[in-house]
């Protein structure tokens, strides 16, 4: 069976998003992209530096087939800059991709939920395809999707951090409420935690340090392939429920079985 | 003339467009994303704008990012 | 009319479920830690019945956690039991022989007296079918004056307009009550003989007209005994759920109304007895855990005892089903239903505290009074 991710009426094969920051170089990269099957991956923007061409990954990743882009806004400090900054990846990437990601403050980059919110609006009046990196937040994630973004991605933990789903909880109601799939950004260290988030209705998680910072990262993306897969795989099987406590001794339903 | 180019300033010697600048500094054109002044530049207007004299220039390329 | 339901409604693809006779994966739904359409469908399986306390206790645990040790009252006041319509199953369609009347204003205040007086804060404002005699201008009127002492006012009557929705809501309404009676679009049809009620679609699509025009509440349902309750309550289940995800800041409440053997002259086709009513309680509240689940005074004393906090949290209570009933000074007029538990307020509270229940009069307050507007989104 053709167990696809759908955003907006574009249709992903792999249920896992990478990020292509914090690699050694560029091969490491490119191997561990093609290692994790995916096929979005995400790309920030940067200033053209002429000392520093060979960081230019257009080329590189243009050769991988089937591999699409999805320009990001990292480096945005609010919502003009976002708009900006998506702008000039649509001119490359030429496809209608976005993951909108404000943050503001570099030593955490959590990210802003109003600055956020404000720069997918205006993003989905241009007919932009918006993934916002958001706050585990139930709410604001109904908000994104009411003004038309195809997904919500909140975060399992703060960037970097290899905490895993400490927003296990939040992403939960967020599933539960959402029309539009979920996935989850930033946080994950391990792919069992990638499996968690797809057993628990995630379509999708987005990786990028757990693979980019491992010892080996082609390795590493390859277990998170597995990883998904399976946490997908599980989700379609069917969890069997924790057990609770044993039936309580006064019986609830007595009056069920009275004579009147 | 003197542009800002990436935020440093640039000579240049009589009237360009912007895609002269970019074949002068023999970068990848099809890797390159271009604003002029805060506005983002299609490619396909490169050739119709001459620079002007403190004319800020911006040339974006993808970069690994998360 | 339809043929057939809208896919989001379309209870088809769960219905094997119902039947199903895997005691196991019935015990894995009532303990599954995300409930849908499946696992309803499986805890309305009659296999599950010898399950039903291991669902009650589920029940209690969830409506516990989400509504605390208590059971939100309110009470229903007929205006007006004037109707055109041809509702088979109904005590006052257009061909039943029926005394008619309609609240005049001194009776309407005096009704709205008893009821603040007896110290209810929530009220459900009901008529039949849309009539001169019963209008919404006379709906929004006694809205207006029922918002003059109580906080929570609904209306259970005829599917309108959104403009109309929005002109209730501006008067002080802040919910509606609206039963689809069957999802089942032939029978439906059967049970629906003529008048405005025939309109499948027009009455589906009142809650999103509601909504959308200012009130913050729709409460859904279906006539137990009409078809296939399976069927019925996996619908019931996804139109709340739809409703919910769409207009996510509105609440949604469910209802069980039932149509009982020993009724009146109509005979359901699909009979619900007390152990199913009390199995699509437990199955609906494990699958909704948040939502409100009411149970009127049309249940006999023993299940209304029963089934408080099981599942249940927001109860009627003292119901007069007659026009003017509460203070007795109108003429004599014929009942929707008939009531079966006609214990006083008083008496109903004793009852609950007893069972460790807190009986909750007031539970939102008119200062915040102000039409919201929900937009159906993509």
């Amino acid at each position: 069976m053709n167990d696809t991710l759908t955003l907006k009426g574009e249709t992903l094969q792999s249920r896992l998003l990478i990020g292509t920051g914090k690699f050694a170089n560029i091969e490491t990269m490119i191997a561990a992209v093609k290692a994790s099957g995916t096929d979005l991956v995400t790309v920030a923007l940067r200033r053209f530096n002429k000392a520093q061409a060979e960081d230019d990954l257009y080329g590189p990743l243009a050769q991988l087939e089937k591999v699409r882009l999805m320009p990001n806004t990292s480096g945005a400090m609010n919502a003009k800059e976002a708009i900006r900054a998506a702008m000039l990846g649509r001119e490359l990437s030429k496809s209608r991709f976005i993951k909108l990601e404000i943050h503001p403050n570099p030593h955490h980059l959590l990210p802003d939920p109003i600055e956020t919110y404000e720069a997918a609006v205006e993003l989905a009046k241009q007919d932009f395809l918006i993934l916002p990196y958001i706050p585990a937040d139930p709410v604001l994630a109904k908000r994104l999707e009411d003004i038309g973004c195809a997904a919500v991605m909140p975060l399992g933990a703060a960037i970097g951090t290899g905490k895993g789903l400490s927003t296990a909880e939040m992403i939960r109601i967020i599933i539960r409420d959402a029309k539009v799939p979920v996935i989850v950004d930033a946080g994950l260290r391990a792919p069992s935690e990638a499996a968690h988030a797809l057993e628990m209705g995630c379509e999708a998680v987005l990786v990028n340090s757990a693979i980019a910072a491992a010892d080996n990262p082609e390795a590493m993306a390859a277990a998170f392939k597995t990883g998904v897969e399976s946490g997908r795989a599980a989700w379609k099987a069917g969890l069997m429920p924790t057990s609770e406590a044993a039936v309580a001794s006064s019986p609830l339903t007595s009056f069920l079985s009275r004579d009147d | 003339m003197q542009i800002i180019l990436n935020g440093e300033s640039h000579l240049l010697e009589g009237d360009i467009s912007l895609l002269a600048l970019l074949e002068t500094l023999e970068v990848e054109k099809k890797h390159t994303a271009l604003m002029l002044n805060g506005a983002v530049i299609p490619a396909t207007n490169w050739n119709e704008y001459t620079l002007k004299e403190n004319d800020e220039v911006e040339m974006m390329v993808f970069v690994g990012g998360g | 009319m339809i043929d057939s339901l809208p896919n989001w409604l379309d209870p088809t693809p769960w219905m094997e479920q119902s039947q199903s006779t895997d005691l196991h994966a019935i015990k894995n739904a009532i303990y599954s830690d995300n409930p849908g359409e499946r696992e309803l469908a499986l805890m309305l399986s009659p296999t599950a019945r010898p399950l039903l306390e291991t669902m009650a206790q589920r029940a209690q645990t969830i409506t516990r956690r989400h509504f605390g040790r208590t059971i939100s009252l309110y009470t229903p006041l007929y205006l007006s039991n004037y109707c055109n319509g041809g509702c088979l199953y109904c005590g006052i369609a257009a061909d039943r022989r029926a005394i008619r009347t309609v609240l005049n204003i001194e009776q309407l205040d005096r009704e709205l007296d008893a009821i603040t007086q007896a110290g209810l804060d929530e009220v459900v404002l009901l008529t039949g079918e849309r009539m001169p005699e019963a209008d919404t201008s006379y709906i929004r009127e006694a809205i207006e004056r029922a918002s003059q002492r109580l906080n929570n006012i609904n209306i259970e009557v005829f599917p309108m307009q959104q403009s109309e929705y929005r002109i209730l809501a501006e008067a002080g309404c802040t919910g509606v009550t609206l039963y689809q009676e069957t999802y089942d679009p032939i029978i439906y049809e059967q049970m629906h003989r003529w008048g405005d009620k025939r309109d499948f679609e027009s009455r589906l699509d009142a809650p999103h007209r509601a909504l959308e025009g200012g009130l913050r509440t729709v409460g859904l349902g279906v006539l137990l005994g009409l078809a296939d309750p399976s069927a019925d309550l996996i619908s019931l289940y996804r139109h709340a759920t739809h409703l919910l995800k769409t207009y996510w800041q509105a609440g949604v409440t469910l209802s069980f109304p039932r149509i009982k053997p020993q009724m009146g002259d109509f005979q359901a086709l699909h009979p619900v007895d007390e152990s199913m009513l009390a199995q699509a309680i437990f199955a609906l509240r494990i699958c909704l855990p948040a939502v409100p689940l009411l149970l009127s005074t049309r249940e006999a004393e023993a299940v209304r005892n029963g089934l408080a906090g099981i599942g249940i949290s927001k109860m009627s209570v003292a119901s007069k089903t007659t026009v003017g009933g509460y203070s007795e000074t109108a003429e004599e007029s014929t009942e929707q239903f008939s009531i079966s538990d006609e214990r006083s307020i008083d008496d109903f509270c004793r009852m609950l505290r007893k069972k460790g229940l807190e009986p909750v009069f007031k539970n939102y307050d008119a200062i915040y009074r102000e039409p919201v507007t929900y937009v159906r989104s993509s």
